[in-house]
């Protein structure tokens, strides 16, 4: 528990910075829908005349991104991407850093077993990965409410920030894996980015040429389609499964890496 | 001198890592450049009804994909947000690293004022950003001629604007390191403050609101509106310049009067 704590209390600061950005972002984006909605009942008319291809293209798919909810739905990556920086840097540095700081030999000489560490550890990145989530919720319902004339999307939110925070749980779990994997803190950050970088530039290339959609199991950007969810309300389910899975693999090899870990005093 | 040299060599590996980085994404942008022209030519008609604001909001305003070098402007804005993180990580890392690894007193009783070791390990980091900015306008050229011709200097227009935003975010990253007590951890910082910059020009894209372009350097050296241009926006680049010349200013008078914890 007393780590779990110390763990916290390391990570208010950057929590409280990273919950103000995203605050900002959502406020910046529904500002931008405003503009949008000004631009009024002739956009739509011309919108629906659109093949379905070219808005496939378009990413839109069928989306109407008049309305707030579409236009959530088409805002929704940026909160992802902002989401899983987040989440894979906090996975890779909690795990990392005892040696990095030279702290390992205090801590893991504590009669504590090392997977008592790593579960106090993760109950901390829990915690944070669960109030980002919560503070996009909250800043998402009441931006989206303040300019949102139609309907009522306060439930399609609450479903999209479940998706978030699996895709979040998904990239702590890899940042913690590769961290319990790699010999330096510097060398798992850098492989961290390396991941964040190549999957989101992989779901701008499945943005820009459809065809390759079969990629998509490689980029947890695209794992659940926020237009999907948004007009439908419905998912893939089997990229839950998949997604569940990976986070149980992932989480499971941190443990065992750990345990087994030659650490450096 | 010797500081410079040694920082240099310390940051050469990185510099290359990112360097192919950035043609490594560049080269797998370009292999779908072909399917998508062909099906952006079909599409541009219908494309030309649709109203402007709308297409702002898409950023699709400008960029007609099935140029080679529109294409290349689009996918530079990634490559500007990679460079941007090297920019940044380097300068933070090189300033902070002392700290991190204890060796601030071993340094720093040398008898070199600290004005210079700052120099000298800021230098390097241009040094190494420079390089990589050279072999990223040779390989980068021979990469897009392959799928077809276009205006060199425009080329060189959007190339060069990575050396620029790079200038900045080294810039921040000097007066970030110089301030902060004790940084823990490099990269998790730069990504943060570089993916934020980031979207803050995702929404200025289209909002068109003046105000928000003014404070995220990817809106000075947006590639869509410099092949609109055909040029730089001038404002924008002497606002660039002054910011980045304030951030060294005041990250060399911080570091000048920063106290270092003893170890």
């Amino acid at each position: 528990m007393n780590i779990v704590i110390r763990e916290l209390k390391a990570n208010l600061k950057p929590l409280l910075i990273w919950c103000g950005s995203m605050v900002f972002l959502i406020y910046g984006g529904m500002i931008k829908y405003s503009g949008i909605a000004g631009a009024g009942q002739e956009a739509r008319k011309l919108f629906d005349q659109f093949p379905g291809a070219f808005k496939q293209v378009l990413g839109l798919g069928e989306l109407d991104i008049t309305t707030a909810a579409g236009f959530y739905a088409l805002f929704y990556i940026y909160f992802l991407v902002l989401a899983g920086v987040h989440a894979v840097m906090l996975g890779t540095v909690i795990i990392s850093k005892e040696e990095r700081d030279k702290t390992a030999d205090f801590i893991f000489v504590k009669p504590v077993p090392r997977h008592q560490i790593v579960t106090a550890k993760l109950a901390a990145v829990l915690t944070n990965l669960l109030v980002l989530n919560l503070t996009t919720l909250l800043a998402s319902v009441v931006f989206v409410n303040m300019y949102n004339q139609g309907a009522s999307i306060s439930s399609k939110i609450a479903l999209l920030m479940v998706f978030l925070f699996i895709i979040q749980l998904l990239f702590a779990a890899l940042g913690a894996l590769v961290a319990a994997a790699s010999k330096t803190s510097k060398r798992a950050a850098s492989i961290s980015t390396l991941i964040l970088f190549s999957t989101f530039l992989l779901s701008a290339a499945i943005d820009l040429y459809p065809k390759i959609d079969f990629l998509k199991f490689f980029t947890p950007f695209k794992y659940f389609s926020a237009a999907e969810i948004i007009t439908r309300g419905s998912y893939q389910p089997w990229m839950l499964v998949l997604s569940l899975l990976l986070i149980g693999i992932f989480v499971y090899l941190t443990y065992r890496m750990v345990e087994r870990r030659d650490l450096v005093v | 001198m010797n500081i410079y040299r040694q920082e240099l060599r310390m940051l050469t590996p990185s510099a290359i890592y990112w360097s192919l980085g950035m043609l490594v994404c560049l080269l797998l942008f370009m292999l779908i450049y072909p399917p998508v022209a062909a099906d952006v030519q079909g599409l541009e008609a219908v494309l030309a009804n649709f109203p402007l604001e709308m297409r702002k909001a898409l950023g699709l305003s400008s960029l007609n994909l099935a140029r080679v070098l529109e294409f290349y402007a689009f996918v530079f804005l990634y490559i500007l947000l990679i460079g941007a993180v090297f920019a940044m990580k380097s300068s933070l890392a090189v300033l902070s690293e002392e700290a991190r690894s204890k060796t601030t007193d071993f340094l720093l009783s040398k008898p070199v004022s600290r004005f210079v070791i700052v120099t000298a390990k800021w230098g390097a980091v241009l040094t190494a950003l420079l390089l990589q900015s050279i072999l990223l306008i040779l390989f980068s050229y021979m990469i897009v001629r392959i799928y077809g011709s276009f205006s060199s200097s425009l080329f060189l227009l959007i190339t060069l604007s990575l050396i620029q935003m790079q200038l900045f975010f080294s810039a921040l990253g000097l007066f970030l390191a110089a301030l902060v007590r004790r940084m823990r951890s490099v990269l998790p910082l730069a990504l943060g403050i570089v993916f934020g910059f980031f979207l803050v020009q995702i929404i200025n894209q289209s909002v068109g609101e003046r105000a928000l372009g003014y404070i995220t350097p990817f809106a000075y050296f947006d590639p869509a509106t410099i092949v609109q241009h055909g040029a730089y926006n001038p404002t924008l680049v002497i606002i660039n310049l002054s910011v980045s010349a304030v951030l060294v200013i005041a990250g060399y008078m911080a570091y000048h009067k920063k106290d270092f914890a003893a170890q």
